[in-house]
């Protein structure tokens, strides 16, 4: 009898290129989820296109883009992990010669393709829609900042997955999230939570995304101010990660 | 010098917390050997499997896939595998071609979509590659399922309760297949709780309960050793068969 041989010589590259293919093939294949996390933004510019002139096109834009990262963070992709994760995909994918990391980065980079293209639609959306004019650069760096900002909830949403089994309560606890992030943070930006509550909301993930999207969209000087929500944001990110890696657990049975 | 096994699991233990689901376990199976790992509900045959496959980590213990500690090199190892789960799941959004091109990737294995159509046809599945995998019926999701272990060609497959829920057709076909890989020199590893099945097809068998082994060995050889044990005249009618064995070594309480 021949005894087979199996000669392997690990293809990370191979390996990450097939990833990427069926996570972005699947990511095409859900349209209407992404489709829906795109569709909140483009709503609230429809929504405050009169109050533009008053709010300031900065506002209504860099609000719209904080939401439809939230969706992101929260849905898109804690929703679609912790869904993934209960049929047993990552098991079977676990089984392969592939790479942990490599599993995780690939989703990941889906989720940060969809915030670039989320952030261009709103750009073009509020010039349309707000008749907001971004220039180019400024249009470069809000994207960058949102990037930054896009990470910092898919951390969160990667923490709600590791800290939180099943499905109804990922999906349970990213609600809750959403709206403790969206409300609070709309309403305390307006001060209405007084000075202290416009303080913790302008340290909150939401806040912070709000300033260095402002900052971005409006090439403002590099404040101190933005340096702090730059840092802000990257701590978050820091912390938020470092649980959604420590207590990921690929398997919930 | 007796040939290298191709997987030779030593003292091997897993303990989730408090709970030991595997105590101890020593086995080998040889190259083109199917070996059954028996045993009842919990009795740890999917703990053991899995950290074979690298899914639980082994609180004691080596296994050796091919000469690879798994241990110190977990990917190599895997490469040398290939594994149906007792729940086969694959992305529900993608198509079989899709499903097998990324498994294909992920071993190294470049298919076109030529090669794809081809392996499909071999097992005559020629015209689902445009489908989508829970648009199959239980039979062709396992046809798939075995592509995708075996499309790679590794040393040993690991099946776990590969015909559960299968109708007579498709199990039969399934063994044809197990029997092809076997000829093509490679090993299996399977569990299930059909005894007919293991005593027909299993070459050796290994029988486990409360974590531990409690035997092994051919068929006929477990019959013969234990067909006087008092627990397994107890439960058999007649001539003693594998599953009197199983269930006098095993007790006849249900988990």
């Amino acid at each position: 009898m021949n005894r087979p041989t199996t000669a392997y010589k690990s293809n990370i590259g191979q390996i990450v290129r097939s990833l990427l293919v069926a996570d972005f093939t699947t990511q095409y294949r859900r349209g209407r989820a992404v489709f829906a996390s795109y569709l909140v933004p483009i709503i609230l510019l429809f929504a405050w296109r009169k109050a533009a002139d008053k709010l300031g096109g900065a506002f209504v834009v860099t609000s719209s883009l904080s939401i439809g990262l939230i969706s992101i963070g929260l849905f898109g992709y804690s929703v679609s992990l912790a869904q993934d994760r209960a049929k047993g995909i990552f098991q079977r994918l676990r089984v392969t010669p592939a790479p942990t990391w490599a599993i995780m980065i690939s989703r990941l980079a889906v989720q940060l393709a969809s915030i670039v293209t989320m952030t261009i639609v709103v750009l073009v959306g509020a010039l349309l829609i707000d008749n907001v004019q971004v220039g180019v650069l400024p249009a470069i760096a809000t994207v960058f900042s949102a990037v930054i900002g896009g990470v910092v909830f898919l951390s969160l949403g990667q923490a709600i997955v590791a800290l939180v089994a099943s499905v109804d309560a990922v999906n349970s606890v990213a609600r809750f999230a959403y709206i403790a992030l969206v409300v609070v943070g709309i309403i305390g930006s307006f001060g209405v939570l007084g000075d202290t509550g416009k303080t913790i909301v302008e340290w909150s993930p939401y806040g912070t995304l709000q300033i260095m999207l402002q900052a971005a969209l409006q090439a403002s000087a590099w404040s101190r101010q933005i340096w702090e929500a730059l840092f802000a944001n990257l701590g978050y990110a820091i912390v938020f990660a470092a649980i959604g890696i420590s207590y990921f657990r690929w398997n919930v049975e | 010098m007796p040939p290298k096994p191709i997987l030779e699991v030593t003292n091997l233990s897993v303990n989730y917390g408090a709970v030991k689901a595997v105590d101890q376990v020593s086995f080998r199976v040889e190259a083109g050997e199917i070996f059954g790992f028996l045993g009842p509900n919990g009795a740890g045959k999917t703990s053991t499997l899995s950290a074979i496959e690298g899914l639980v980590k082994p609180t004691a213990g080596t296994i050796m896939v091919d000469g690879i500690n798994t241990a110190r090199d977990p990917l190599a190892a895997k490469a040398n595998l290939g594994v149906q789960l007792q729940s086969t799941s694959f992305q529900p959004e993608l198509t079989v071609h899709e499903i097998i091109r990324l498994f294909a990737g992920l071993y190294g294995t470049a298919l076109s979509r030529a090669d794809v159509d081809q392996l499909l046809a071999s097992v005559k599945l020629e015209e689902v590659g445009r489908k989508r995998f829970k648009e199959l019926s239980g039979g062709q999701q396992q046809r798939v399922s075995l592509i995708i272990a075996t499309l790679h060609r590794p040393v040993l497959v690991l099946l776990d309760e590969p015909t559960m829920g299968l109708d007579p057709q498709s199990r039969r076909q399934f063994w044809e297949r197990i029997e092809g890989i076997r000829k093509e020199g490679r090993s299996i590893l399977l569990t299930t709780h059909s005894m007919e099945e293991a005593q027909a097809v299993c070459d050796r068998i290994a029988i486990i309960d409360h974590g531990e082994l409690v035997t092994s060995g051919t068929p006929s050889d477990l019959i013969r050793q234990h067909r006087n044990d008092p627990a397994v005249k107890r439960v058999s009618h007649g001539a003693v068969t594998l599953e009197d064995v199983f269930i006098g070594l095993t007790g006849t309480e249900i988990r």
